[in-house]
């Protein structure tokens, strides 16, 4: 053993085999990985414990006030799988609310402040001991909201309890909300005063409050006892008592936390694939590595066999020099990591309103990273049984055959291009080693080009659904079918082409007695575009997305049963699209179509051919229909503009990560292979020196050279993303219900990375040829 | 009266290794004629092949002078030095170095396309002739590896003089062949030098001595003796080595 260690320690000492090289990897690989593992497990614990702490249920179903009928409340009680449940009142805005003057076009919800809450200290590095008490006029906003609206403490939030009356409140503190509290979920909770709540709590139970802007609600809470899954529970739940049936809104706990670490797990699948690439990088170079150490030590190592060193003495020597370089590269990528968790703890609470703390976990890294060197070191094993081959009399002999020749082609040398010329030679016979480099640059060219790709796809107006409506208008109770031609008569006296749909949704519905959401329109054609199929025509057709065709086992052709409120409707698949509305699971069909199981209206989308007139619009449709409906402009672009920038920021981000980790990684590649390169071609460097090449043609050959390799890896990078990008985003993407991303290459998807690898291949392949400096031709003498 | 093509004064070239500085060099004075074929003996680490990259501007030399074409080659540049290795000196190694992966006529024309006043065409041509002469016509297509070791010291030969250069240095250039291809390469720099081309060659090999027309005896990094020989003429091989063997033994050889 002794000898092994004095073997390694040699090596070390004496630069052989890339030592440097493959820490430098591993830490980049490591700090790649460390820093998104550590923050999506530190998200999932803390928002766990907030919801542990708010006491959410696993289950938590939406009512409107009486429908949470003692029926059901027998229900749960009898229900063996059902531990407890416990109920909460709430309020819901149905209508607008204003910040700071700013129409929000959230649902919003109001609830009795109560000591559970989690109130941010001033500095954000965690909460109060207690939330002080509210003062009527007081309100406690999440503190994602606040982060995007850029608010403070003493801002305004207005809630619209009437078409002329607004409650004001003021900004008192910020809560961490882990129910809805991520910029993603389209739902806000404030927390008001016990005194306010109360006060408009009379105030509908007495009339004064328009029930068609805020109506009282319960939230329900269910606790499983874990033997079943919620959506059986729910199912068997409604089964026996209607759970669903009567509800607004029905939640599992996993959903939303699903929903808060939506932008986490997408970024850490995202890193995962990158690793997981970068990890192929590192096992070629270290084939590489490998390969060419005992190549270039080929008679070093059979005076170690002649000295009576085992063959697996001599592997044992290689194993444990990489393990050594690959165990202190993941400690040194763990500690880079740190402040790159900070970063991203501190942006992933803006976006989720979460706090966690920026520790690294050790665990799961350690975890990961000590696979890699496990499956690292079968590669080694295998890659070094060439050693048992390795006859001591032949390598003391120097019978090996040259070692930087391994193939030609034919390249003819030109005086006009010689530089070219030689370059192509050098490339081409030394193909076996170069290879490596191009694959290399083939999966960061993929990568890269599929990242760009991804962050210049991802178009948040179209994932949230939103279509560029001039307004919309919120259908009250008493609003019938025989209102809609007295509304278009009206619009087209204000608008030449006005256009109006009609749209109702449920967020619980049984569908083949699975639950999904339901979109009904008579606007098909405006909202939704099937990926496969058609829209539907008739009352008996759907369209369903893939997840919901997966789920259901149900595709185009087949017919599908859809029950709500005791209705039950058989429909006909006859399009597939895709939504990241309700993640995915969710169908549609026509408003006629849904009126099969009860559906109304209660929502109405304008479209104008001048939309300077939505305001003019909406006065006009609130004076003549005010009894039956609020119209108002859309805002949404503005309303949402902050968040879109927050998105915006966070795909920036992305970017910089991945173009600067991969702008590291290409560095200490190349710096690597140009290494191992300028070692095995010593020799010629020198003769060419000696016969008259100068430092600089050397440096331009052998730059040239990496560039050649960098051009030719784009294009099959290129060829790559080009086949594989679409189908690897997609399931990327599957987690926010998008299933078939789609967003063609661009001159910018393609041109900056080709561009950013080509550079740093001419560039670093330059840099590191300065070494061409140190060989003096007196290298070529033999005294 | 003899021509001086390369002047060493006062050189001196030392080493530092492990913060003790070898003096390999101490002082040489040396005037390399025109047309001669000088050859440089002497023991093992005399200095023999420092001398020759010395004056040939491959290596600088610590201190003193080379003086080439009135220009003092201590005291170029890397690129200087570089151009005047492509134009006027030829190099032949006693490893040959011949790039491996480039056939022996590449082997010989690159290095030539280096030369942008002469046309490729011209290169060509004038390589194929010299594989002509120098025999080893039917392997120019053939790479290094599959060709004898005295084809490739022929080949390495040809890359030296193709640009016509004012000096060939040779170091050991038959340290590595046999006795049938040292014969070969000996008669090939002989003709060469008959024909006007200037050698200055390092060899501890007493045949390759006899080829010269002067041979210098260097000692401790200092010439120590010198013999001035008429032209090589096989018939007199004999009694030319003889009389070489004895002034070596002279020279404690």
């Amino acid at each position: 053993m002794r000898s092994v260690m004095f073997l390694v320690r040699n090596n070390i000492k004496h630069k052989t085999g890339a030592f440097k090289g493959i820490i430098a990897l591993m830490a980049i690989i490591v700090f790649s990985f460390s820093g998104s593992v550590s923050n999506s497990k530190n998200l999932d614990r803390a928002l766990n414990a907030s919801l542990d702490h708010y006491k959410v249920g696993d289950i938590v179903m939406t009512y409107a006030e009486g429908k949470l009928t003692d029926n059901i409340k027998n229900g749960l009680d009898t229900n063996g799988h059902v531990s407890s449940w416990r109920t909460e009142q709430m309020l819901y805005v149905g209508m607008e609310y204003f910040l700071n003057g700013k129409n929000q076009n959230i649902d919003t919800r109001l609830f009795r402040e109560k000591d559970e809450i989690k109130l941010f200290n001033d500095d954000e590095t965690g909460f109060v001991d207690k939330a002080p008490k509210l003062s009527s006029g007081e309100v406690y906003v999440p503190y994602s909201l606040g982060k995007v609206e850029k608010l403070k403490k003493g801002d305004t939030l207005e809630i619209q309890t009437s078409p002329s009356t607004r409650e004001r409140f003021t900004v008192k503190g910020f809560t961490e909300e882990p129910l809805y509290g991520t910029s993603l979920v389209a739902y806000e909770i404030f927390f008001i005063s016990s005194e306010d709540y109360d006060r408009i709590a009379a105030g509908i139970d007495s009339g004064e409050v328009n029930t068609n802007y805020i109506y009282k609600t319960e939230m329900l809470h269910i606790f499983s006892d874990g033997e079943l899954k919620p959506f059986s529970l729910v199912k068997e739940l409604n089964d026996q008592c209607g759970l669903v049936d009567e509800s607004m809104l029905y939640v599992t706990r996993n959903e939303l936390a699903s929903y808060t670490e939506l932008y986490a797990d997408t970024g850490t699948s995202l890193l995962y694939i990158f690793v997981g690439l970068l990890a192929v990088v590192v096992v070629l170079m270290m084939l590489n590595s490998i390969n060419s150490t005992i190549e270039m030590q080929y008679v070093d190592l059979g005076i170690l066999k002649s000295q009576g060193f085992t063959v697996w003495q001599i592997r044992a020597a290689y194993m444990l020099q990489y393990i050594i370089a690959l165990l202190i590269g993941t400690v040194i990528g763990l500690i880079l990591s740190v402040p790159l968790l900070k970063v991203l703890g501190s942006m992933f609470r803006t976006v989720t309103g979460i706090h966690t703390d920026c520790s690294i976990d050790f665990l799961s890294c350690g975890l990961i990273a000590l696979g890699m060197i496990g499956v690292f070191t079968v590669i080694i094993l295998l890659t070094t049984r060439k050693l048992g081959r390795l006859s001591p009399v032949n390598a003391l002999n120097n019978a090996h055959r040259d070692v930087h020749f391994t193939g030609r082609l034919n390249a003819p040398m030109k005086q006009k291009a010689l530089s070219l010329s030689v370059s192509l030679r050098q490339l081409t016979s030394g193909m076996r080693h170069y290879i490596f480099i191009f694959v290399i640059t083939v999966i960061l060219m993929f990568f890269m080009t599929t990242v760009f790709n991804l962050c210049r796809g991802l178009n948040f107006r179209e994932i949230f659904g939103e279509v560029n409506t001039a307004g919309f208008a919120k259908l009250f109770n008493e609003f019938s079918d025989e209102d809609k031609p007295r509304i278009a008569e009206k619009l087209r006296e204000l608008d030449t082409e006005p256009e109006i749909y009609y749209v109702s949704y449920i967020d619980n519905i049984l569908a083949d007695d699975i639950l999904f959401g339901v979109t009904a329109t008579d606007g098909l054609e405006k909202y939704f575009k099937p990926i496969e199929g058609k829209l539907p025509e008739f009352d008996n057709e759907m369209i369903v997305t893939r997840i919901f065709s997966e789920e259901t086992g149900k595709g185009i052709g087949d017919s599908v049963t859809v029950s709500n409120e005791g209705k039950k409707a058989e429909y006909l698949i006859v399009g597939i699209y895709q939504t990241t509305s309700q993640a995915g699971r969710i169908f549609a069909m026509s408003l006629d179509a849904g009126k099969r199981i009860g559906m109304k209206p209660f929502q109405a989308n304008l479209f104008l051919s001048d939309n300077s007139k939505s305001e003019e619009v909406c006065k006009a449709l609130n004076e003549e229909f005010g009894g039956i409906l609020y119209s108002k402009p859309d805002d949404t672009e503005e309303s949402n503009g902050n968040l879109y920038d927050l998105i915006d920021a966070f795909l920036l981000i992305i970017i910089l990560v991945v173009v600067g980790v991969s702008s590291v990684f290409l560095l200490v590649a190349i710096s690597m292979i140009c290494r191992i390169t300028f070692l095995r071609e010593r020799t010629d460097i020198g003769i060419f020196k000696a016969t008259g090449f100068t430092t600089g043609n050397l440096r331009g050959m052998f730059s040239l050279r990496f560039l050649i390799i960098g051009i030719l890896g784009c294009i099959t990078g290129l060829v790559l993303s080009l086949c594989f990008t679409e189908k690897l985003l997609s399931q990327l993407m599957r987690i926010t219900g998008m299933t078939d991303f789609s967003a063609p290459l661009t001159v910018f998807d393609i041109l900056l990375p080709a561009g950013l690898i080509c550079g740093c291949f001419a560039g670093f392949s330059y840099m590191v040829s300065a070494m061409i400096k140190s060989v003096q031709t007196t290298e070529l003498i033999c005294e | 009266m003899n021509e001086a093509i390369l002047t060493a004064k006062k050189l001196c070239k030392s080493f530092a290794a492990n913060g003790v500085q070898n003096h390999v060099l101490t002082g040489i004075d040396l005037e390399v004629y025109k047309g001669d074929l000088t050859v440089v003996m002497g023991a093992s680490g005399s200095g023999k092949s420092t001398l020759l990259y010395s004056l040939s501007g491959m290596d600088r030399a610590t201190s003193g002078e080379v003086i080439y074409g009135g220009r003092d080659l201590v005291k170029l540049s890397e690129k200087e030095l570089t151009l005047l290795r492509r134009k006027d000196f030829g190099f032949v190694f006693q490893k040959m170095h011949l790039v491996s992966n480039m056939t022996m006529f590449e082997n010989v024309v690159v290095p030539a396309y280096l030369d942008k006043n002469i046309p490729a065409q011209e290169t060509d041509k004038t390589a194929l002739e010299l594989f002509k002469v120098m025999g080893i016509d039917e392997v120019k297509t053939h790479l290094p590896s599959q060709c004898s070791g005295g084809e490739q010291q022929r080949c390495a030969i040809i890359r030296a003089v193709i640009s016509k250069p004012a000096v060939l240095f040779a170091d050991e250039p038959t340290g590595a062949l046999n006795r049938r291809n040292t014969t070969e390469v000996l008669d090939l720099l002989t003709r060469l030098n008959r024909e006007g081309q200037s050698v200055f060659m390092v060899t501890h090999d007493i045949r390759a001595a006899i080829r010269g027309t002067r041979i210098i005896y260097i000692e401790d990094g200092n010439i120590s003796g010198e013999l001035t020989l008429p032209p090589f003429d096989p018939e007199s091989e004999k009694s030319r080595e003889t009389q070489v063997n004895s002034w070596l033994t002279s020279m404690h050889w």
